[in-house]
């Protein structure tokens, strides 16, 4: 009988690359035979995987179909292995695993971008709690030494491609599918309440946003937005998250020492 | 002896029949607080920093005694014990205050790779002397007792033992309580071919602290019988007639409804819940 070490790196070789993993003769096979007993192990993480995949990503698997998705998720498992206990983190390579793939590329080129949406929604669906006071306090003072604190949900997005149409047409497919003539598009993702809101915003709002989320100033926010559209207004801009509940605090950038 | 928690439990799990808490029931449950006598959940459903499964727990938790059940803890890997995991889990039982914490007697990593599955552990002095001392340092950790399934298996290796005797064994090296799955047993009973009421006499009587039942799959057509813990339907009559010597054995025993997939409408799991009570109720009414 091999080692515990020895035994359990078999059972992982069976499961990625089928066969016995060289612990064949460990097992009791019966008249089913071990192989066939390791196929019930495989077969049932393949399940759990594809289900994982399937509820996080339902826009991409709209996209490609089930049999397609299906082969996608397989050859995920085996090139992006799972290092956690906690299902709620596999898939998080899952848009840059699209990225690469030509086969899903070549015919749908936006499928990573809407696979990139879909984990942002999964980690804003996710992420902290904050508390939202029932009016911020916007502190007076120089643009360059305050910066604003964002809901953590909040997360930003920008493609090439219609990418928010699309996403939004995948969930309630009414007529035709966006074009994609409409070209680049950008975003805001965050959570409201139980809920994951997504919503199409001006390039440079996205800047300003990405600028903010990064915990810079609302002077250097304010730059990143007129420099993407010289028409760009950060208290607008500000005005409408926290109507949204997505800025916590308006506080003092930490001095520099 | 069970040690004391450092967290005693906002409310303490009756010896009663209580089902898993699953997403499709979460709204319902809120908004009619049906009764219910305990809930279980899965401790990596609240892993998240935040969002709606801690906002609908946080409300939960005020009506409804509950139990943390864990998937994800690999506590039978030679890989190392992922330290992240453990401490995740710390913070939610020291947030949530639940009355069980349980994990599973299994294994799921090797070389830093998650299979996410409950596999099978060979029944060696090895491998029960590794439990030990990972369910020791869990229980240290925690700064309470954790309870052990016994898991459904599909092989079984060349043994030393008996998977009855290498639960017992490990359950006596490390001092935990043992969550007894009862259609795991009568699953194992047939994929196995043992004697499912032999089995509970091995385990120690007074270390099963809760007990699970589930509904199973029989594959048909094969060279040998093999039942799938499926987890999507009723509970067999099999595993209903186990049950009651599990409850002969051990006496009542908190015991939870699990179904996991083709997750039926709430009534058929109070339903189940409810049946499972009925037994409870007998064996209360028993003389000692």
């Amino acid at each position: 009988m091999p080692n515990l070490r020895e035994l359990q790196q078999g059972f992982a070789a069976a499961m990625a690359g089928g066969g016995d993993g060289g612990i064949g003769a460990e097992i009791v096979g019966g008249a089913l035979g071990a192989d066939a007993r390791l196929g019930v192990y495989r077969h049932a993480i393949a399940a759990t995987r594809l289900r994982v995949l399937r509820e996080t990503f339902p826009a991409v698997e709209s996209l490609v179909g089930e049999a397609f998705f299906e082969q996608l998720a397989q050859r995920y498992a085996s090139q992006c292995p799972s290092h956690s206990g906690n299902l709620c983190a596999y898939g998080g390579d899952f848009p840059r695993f699209i990225a690469r793939c030509p086969q899903a590329a070549d015919p749908v080129p936006y499928l990573a971008d809407v696979a990139w949406l879909e984990w942002r929604r999964q980690e804003a669906a996710l992420a902290a709690d904050a508390e939202i006071p029932r009016q911020v306090r916007v502190m007076s003072g120089e643009p360059a030494r305050l910066r604003a604190q964002l809901h953590p949900s909040l997360r930003s997005i920008e493609s090439a491609f219609p990418v928010i149409s699309i996403h939004l047409w995948c969930g309630a497919p009414e007529g035709p599918p966006p074009s994609l003539d409409a070209g680049a598009e950008c975003g805001l993702i965050w959570r409201s309440g139980a809920e994951v809101a997504e919503a199409v915003v001006h390039p440079a709002t996205h800047a300003a946003v990405e600028v903010l989320r990064r915990g810079r100033s609302l002077a250097d926010a304010a730059a990143a937005g007129a420099a993407s559209d010289p028409q760009f207004d950060l208290d607008e801009c500000l005005r409408s998250l926290i109507a949204s509940d997505l800025i916590v605090d308006v506080i003092p950038l930490p001095r520099s020492p | 002896m069970r040690r004391a928690s450092h967290f005693p439990p906002l409310k303490p799990i009756p010896v009663r029949a209580g089902i898993g808490l699953r997403a499709p029931h979460v709204a319902r449950i809120l908004a009619e607080r049906p009764a219910i006598h305990w809930l279980e959940v899965h401790s990596e459903n609240y892993f998240a920093a935040g969002g709606a499964a801690h906002q609908a727990l946080e409300r939960i938790r005020t009506d409804y005694p509950l139990s943390f059940h864990g998937v994800g803890l690999s506590l039978g890997s030679v890989d190392p014990l992922d330290r992240a995991h453990l401490k995740r889990l710390g913070e939610i039982v020291a947030r949530y205050e639940p009355a069980l914490v349980s994990e599973h007697l299994s294994w799921g990593t090797v070389n830093a790779e998650h299979w996410n599955d409950l596999l099978p552990l060979p029944h060696t002095r090895e491998a029960a002397a590794l439990l030990a001392v990972r369910i020791a340092e869990v229980q240290e950790s925690l700064g309470r007792q954790i309870l052990l399934e016994n898991v459904s298996s599909y092989l079984r290796f060349q043994d030393e033992m008996t998977e009855a005797e290498f639960i017992a064994e490990v359950q006596q090296r490390s001092g935990c309580a043992l969550l007894l799955d009862v259609n795991n047993v009568y699953v194992n009973s047939v994929n196995h071919r043992f004697d499912p009421i032999e089995y509970l006499a091995t385990l120690p009587q007074e270390a099963v602290a809760e007990i699970h039942l589930a509904g199973h799959t029989r594959k048909a057509g094969l060279a040998d019988p093999l039942i799938i813990d499926s987890h999507d339907d009723f509970v067999s009559t099999e595993v209903w007639a186990l049950y009651e010597h599990a409850l002969t054995r051990f006496g009542p025993q908190p015991t939870l409804i699990e179904w996991d997939a083709r997750i039926p409408p709430l009534e058929a799991l109070l339903g189940e819940a409810a049946r499972a009570d009925d037994l409870l109720q007998v064996r209360h009414a028993e003389p000692a």
